[in-house]
């Protein structure tokens, strides 16, 4: 079956790259939280649109630990960092 | 084609569709906001959907754009922040606006507060955002909102969820 969202993919993809940038260039402190929430709340609601519902869940679990205020776990940044390479570099 | 009293420019389609056949007739000049679909084989004139959609997030928009792309019965405007919608509402009028809630500078309840106020009092306005806390839902409806609808939303039946938002009384 062909993806109707074909045409919009390779965007997608390259915003993945872009966000995983961002996410991989904040120092993990509390000064960079307000940044942290703004990317991961935005991904959130882009990437289930596109089918990543994992990637989705993922930045959705990453803002709502960082609306403490305090830098998530490292475990819950990993796992976002990693779903993310996946997305930005398919078949890697 | 012709002139009447009522309509400056008078069309008349004679459609043969299987066992109907149907007629427009219209200043679509002054309204192009009429198009004959076919459903099922009947024809039947419905109204176009003309929506706002504010968001700052250019891939979400693309992706509104697309599913509004796919229903020939609506048509969306795009623009990428608060002030941006407060600018297209001044220009002329919608069906409903689609405000995504955080935007830089003036967000979604703020463009819905200005709304109110008098800019389009009446214009049915839909959030759509990924923070739909049940706390948040009330407080959006309690401003006045249509709908709420969370992101991620299926871009493939976008449409119809807008559709069927605004059919629902108020």
């Amino acid at each position: 079956m062909s993806d109707p969202l074909a045409p919009l993919r390779p965007r997608f993809q390259a915003r993945c790259a872009e966000d995983l940038e961002k996410i991989s260039a904040l120092s993990p402190d509390a000064a960079n939280v307000p940044a942290l929430i703004e990317i991961c709340h935005r991904l959130a609601g882009v990437a289930g649109s596109f089918g990543a519902r994992g990637l989705s869940k993922a930045a959705s679990a990453v803002e709502l630990a960082a609306l403490s205020g305090a830098w998530p776990d490292k475990g819950v940044v990993s796992a976002l960092i990693l779903l993310l390479e996946s997305e930005a570099r398919p078949g890697q | 084609v012709g002139e009447s009293e009522q309509y400056r420019h008078f069309y008349l389609f004679d459609i043969g569709f299987g066992k109907t056949s149907a007629y427009l007739q219209g200043d679509l000049a002054a309204d192009p906001c009429w198009r004959i679909v076919g459903r099922d084989g009947d024809l039947g004139l419905t109204a176009l959907m003309d929506i706002l959609y504010a968001d700052d997030d250019q891939d979400i928009r693309d992706l509104v754009s697309f599913s509004f792309e796919l229903d020939a019965t609506a048509r969306v405007q795009t623009v990428s922040s608060g002030d941006e919608a407060l600018e297209a509402l001044r220009a002329r009028s919608y069906d409903a606006v689609l405000l995504d809630v955080m935007m830089p500078d003036l967000d979604g309840p703020g463009v819905l507060t200005r709304m109110k106020e008098g800019l389009a009092p009446e214009t049915p306005v839909i959030f759509v955002t990924a923070r739909a806390l049940p706390e948040e839902r009330r407080r959006y409806f309690a401003m006045g909102a249509t709908d709420v609808i969370t992101k991620p939303f299926d871009p493939l039946t976008l449409v119809a969820k807008v559709r069927s938002a605004l059919k629902r009384p108020g």
